[in-house]
């Protein structure tokens, strides 16, 4: 077990042995405990604990950054004069203002003692729960049941002081009959929450549902894609476009349309760590409170995350967006989809022709600037036909505008899912018009 | 240290362990990054820690700490046998493993010079010259220069009487150029990977021999001047992909394909499965009769290349694909006897507090006996393409799209103009059925790939990679549809162009054959594979 009295005093040491001008440490511990089951078995499942400390020396306009897991003093020590020596051999960063100062910090409840105190053989029930489910219906299921407990510590020498522990419990899982497969996951604080017969039944209902596969020609679709499916997408969108570095390296869709209805008005998108409904995250790897940041606020785009080296290029604040040292720029790490108020069988009876998507796979950017994405459907793609589901489909890959797609938002949907665990993301069903596929897999 | 862990083999034992390995590892990684002429990330990683994998009741276990004592190793010992326990609960009847002969071996990379002896003001100095050019040049708004270097120990004792220590540098760097004009962005990079450094198990000689600074204005041209290319073409062409492109489809059309836990539906629960099926062995029509595809953990320098994987097997050089039919997997001691099928070992883990997994050792096309030049001289409506920027795969392996950084029309067996955002996508065993010339062994290239993921939790893995330009006839190119005018416009004739002496070769030349770029015997017969790892001392029993 990691002992965060020890993680403190380490944090404390090494900012007491720094003589940089500046200086700043980050602690981050981990206990992460996974039990994966493929064929019906548990055929892996591993336990590590590790604790890194990071420091970022300062001086003048030079930064250097260092990191070690050995937490001894003598370590301590050669990593801070690591830190000031890769500063001291380095040109200035004229975009470099100042480390930030201390901010008040809000508590954020997203720890579960339990969670972090899960046994091996908790896991492996749960996961039995699973694999109980699929043999119900003569069914092979693969997947993980993870628990975790990551503790992050920011201390820095204008008098930054924060400190937080979470725990996270995740499963996922992967049905497979003879010529389909079925998936779901769910994510908590708590691992109480995760229902591991619930996450087994849905995924194997596709499994079932789908069992008889047609091939249908690529072309464009109304799509309804799941929150899964959903979370995947907006995903990509806040990995290329919503960083306050991809706006000043001109690579963001956003450059220049602050202000003008981008994507459709039915679409409201905001990072909040604060968000209970998600899992909160009271500060960033700055130790600067996490604000609520509104990405485009009923289509219009509005702003983007920052952490302190961006907003000082821009003047602005930082939003406590920081990423992990060393840093490669800010991040959005609690992403919300306003929810509408259509529900999945709503959005399925309204449509004469379609494709339901339970999750998109190997989603990669064509064209950042352009936010052209592409990726496959997997396990459990649906067509609809005349309001209901007709089956399953092969796979199919999509090549498509995330700007075109979320234009075309036709309906949202009434429940939102989380997704993640570092970075999470909540967000609903939605029904779009004309989504793009662009070829099929079929072994000739 | 060996002390330390031998003790610990024999709390597992005592523990009940029927097999038990433990793998201490020390690290220490380096990487430094400038972006528009100031530095951006420069930073060091040390990480040190053992991970304890025990077989009990035929189920396994695996624990991690970071902490380096007898306590600490002593508990890890204990979590472990308690999860193999729990997991045999669920399980019933178990895995054994086949007895095997102990090895002991203490072994390190070759290399000229330690990049951690260089120091960081030179290090600093060659990547600002390049960054300068780049930055320098109108039109381009972010210009970027990375390095990075990891030195390891790693100390491997089994419960089999093994005990393996196996020291490891390992260099990489690239250049990069980023032009923003009228809505579009285009990226070049050299020596072209998305992964920024072009990576090998070698030293500073390598950084040196890249010759950073000489590409950099290329780079930065074509960057510039792929903002007002035309568009790629959509249809069937045929298509030359050069082996910054070729390595990538390689790797994910041949490379996860033949991962025999895949097969065996050990990943079905996150990164997929294969559609190359048990059954396919030994007669599938992988490709065509001039492709063959290795495995070959003993490549000189590969980042993908070991003396010993983290199970203690031996590196070994196999045919994947010989003459276009599918042959052998990848495989772990566990999945290999599983299948019956015969060892290709390849499990290493990212880390200390990782899994030992099956990973890509240095999956190559091997070269042909083409030259470049009459290739493209034959190919009379094609496109040359080259340096990857994206890709994606389904999950069996099956359904692929591609892009890449920069691409030329050929029409007549000339290069006639440039073209941006190029694209291509196909079925694998149909896309290798199409191959019909492949580049001769001078133009075989190698690269290593550092950000391959794989298991839960995520391992990233790094992989080799090697090829030879191949051409792929009636390939579907174009798909991305950014604008329907694409697929329509016209596109005046133009004079023809040559390619910029970074597609001629990179240097990945072997240290036998210094000054001969590339090594002129790499095909299957070149010695260095004699001097891949320097043996220290030990001996195999």
């Amino acid at each position: 077990m990691l002992d965060e009295q020890q993680l403190s005093i380490a944090l404390q040491r090494a900012l007491g042995f720094s003589t940089a001008d500046q200086t700043e440490v980050v602690v981050q511990g981990e206990e992460a405990a996974l039990t994966r089951y493929a064929n019906n078995i548990i055929h892996q499942s591993v336990s590590s604990e590790d604790a890194t400390l990071s420091v970022r020396a300062v001086l003048g306009q030079q930064i250097g950054v260092a990191t070690t897991n050995r937490l001894d003093d003598e370590s301590l020590r050669a990593v801070v004069a690591r830190a000031a020596e890769i500063a001291r051999h380095q040109p200035p960063n004229p975009d470099f203002k100042s480390l930030p100062g201390p901010q008040h910090i809000p508590k954020a409840p997203t720890y579960d003692e339990a969670t972090r105190a899960a046994s091996p053989a908790l896991r492996a029930e749960g996961v039995r729960q699973v694999i109980a489910r699929a043999k119900q219906d003569g069914l092979t299921c693969a997947g993980a049941l993870a628990t975790s407990y990551h503790w992050l510590g920011v201390a820095n020498s204008l008098g930054v002081q924060a400190t937080h522990g979470s725990s996270h419990a995740s499963l996922t899982t992967t049905q497979i009959g003879a010529f389909s497969t079925g998936y779901w996951e769910a994510h908590s604080a708590a691992i109480s929450d995760i229902d591991p017969i619930g996450v087994a039944d849905h995924a194997a209902r596709t499994a079932l549902a789908t069992a008889d596969q047609r091939s249908i020609a690529a072309g464009e679709y109304d799509v309804i894609l799941s929150p899964l499916a959903t979370s995947e997408l907006i995903g990509m969108l806040a990995y290329i476009a919503l960083g306050a570095l991809d706006v000043q390296e001109g690579s963001s869709l956003l450059v220049g349309h602050f202000g003008e209805k981008l994507i459709s008005e039915r679409l409201t998108l905001y990072d909040d760590g604060s968000d209970r409904h998600g899992l909160p995250t009271p500060f960033d790897y700055e130790g600067q409170p996490k604000g609520r940041v509104t990405f485009f606020e009923h289509g219009v785009a509005r702003e983007v995350v920052y952490d302190s080296l961006t907003a000082s290029k821009d003047g602005r604040q930082t939003t406590g967006h920081a990423t992990p040292p060393p840093s490669e720029g800010p991040a959005a790490a609690n992403i919300f989809l306003a929810p509408g108020s259509a529900s999945e069988a709503e959005m399925i009876a309204s449509t004469k022709r379609g494709i339901y998507v339970t999750r998109f796979w190997y989603n990669r950017v064509v064209h950042q600037s352009k936010a052209i994405v592409m990726g496959m459907t997997r396990d459990g793609a649906y067509l609809i036909e005349d309001g209901r589901l007709a089956g399953g489909i092969k796979n199919l890959r999509y090549t498509e505008s995330l700007l075109r797609a979320l234009s075309n938002v036709q309906q949202v949907g009434r429940d939102p899912l989380l997704f993640g665990s570092h970075s999470t993301i909540c967000v609903p069903a939605l029904k779009i018009a004309a989504f793009t596929f662009t070829g099929r897999t079929e072994l000739r | 240290m060996r002390e330390l862990l031998e003790a610990a083999l024999g709390a597992a034992q005592r523990g009940g362990a029927t097999y038990t390995e433990i793998r201490a590892l020390e690290r220490e990684h380096e990487r430094i990054q400038l972006k528009n002429g100031h530095m951006d990330r420069a930073d060091t990683e040390i990480s040190a820690g053992v991970g304890v994998r025990v077989l009990v009741a035929g189920a396994w276990g695996f624990a991690a700490t970071a902490y380096l004592d007898a306590a600490h190793l002593e508990s890890a010992v204990r979590l472990a046998i308690d999860i193999a326990r729990a997991s045999a609960a669920v399980n019933g009847a178990g895995l054994r493993l086949p007895s095997r002969h102990a090895v002991v071996a203490d072994l390190a990379t070759p290399f000229d010079i330690d990049p951690f002896a260089v120091s960081l003001d030179q290090k600093v100095q060659l990547l600002t010259e390049a960054d300068d050019i780049i930055h320098a040049t109108p039109g381009v708004k972010v210009s970027q220069a990375f390095m990075d270097f990891r030195r390891e120990h790693k100390r491997l004792a089994t419960s089999e009487g093994s005990y393996i220590e196996q020291r490891r540098i390992e260099s990489g760097a690239g250049i990069s150029a980023t032009a923003v004009g009228d809505g579009d962005m285009q990226v070049r990079t050299y020596p072209g990977l998305p992964t920024r450094c072009q990576t090998l198990a070698a030293g500073y000689e390598h950084i040196i021999a890249l010759k950073l600074v000489e590409h950099a204005a290329d780079i930065a041209r074509e960057a510039v001047d792929l903002l007002t290319a035309d568009p790629c073409p959509a249809g069937e062409y045929d298509l030359i992909i050069h082996p910054s492109q070729l390595v990538h489809t390689i790797h994910e059309t041949c490379g996860h394909a033949v991962e025999l836990d895949r097969v065996l539906g050990l990943e079905a629960g996150y990164a997929g499965t294969s559609f190359l099926t048990l059954d396919k062995r030994g007669h599938f029509r992988y490709g065509s009769p001039i492709v063959n595809l290795t495995a070959d953990a003993t490549t000189p320098r590969s980042i993908g290349s070991f003396a010993y994987d983290d199970e203690g097997q031996a590196g070994n050089r196999t045919f994947l694909v010989r003459d276009g039919i599918f042959e052998a997997y990848i495989t772990s001691r566990e999945t290999a006897q599983q299948a019956g099928v015969p060892s290709v070992p390849s499990v290493r883990a990212e880390s200390w507090e990782h899994l030992p997994i099956s990973r890509m050792t240095t999956i190559s096309l091997e070269p042909g006996d083409s030259d470049i030049d009459d290739i493209i001289a034959d190919t009379k409506r094609g496109i040359w393409i080259a340096n990857n920027k994206s890709g994606s795969i389904d999950d069996h392996r099956l359904n692929f799209q591609f892009g890449a950084e920069i691409a030329y029309l050929i029409e007549n067996g000339r290069l006639t103009r440039l073209l941006k955002n190029p694209t291509y996508t196909g079925i694998t065993p149909d896309f290798w059925g199409s191959c019909d010339a492949i580049g001769d062994a001078a133009s075989w290239q190698l690269y290593g790939l550092t950000m391959c993921g794989k298991g839960e939790p995520q391992q990233i893995g790094r992989i080799g990679h090697g090829a030879s330009p191949a051409r792929f006839r009636n390939v579907r190119v174009g798909v991305m549809k950014l604008c329907p005018s694409w697929y329509t416009s016209p596109m005046p004739a133009r004079p023809s162009v040559s390619l910029p002496t970074a597609y001629m070769a990179i240097p990945t030349m072997c240290r036998l054959h210094k000054g001969q770029s590339p090594c002129p015997l790499r095909s299957t017969v070149c010695q260095c594979f004699r001097t891949m790892w320097l043996r220290i001392n030990g001996c195999a029993r």
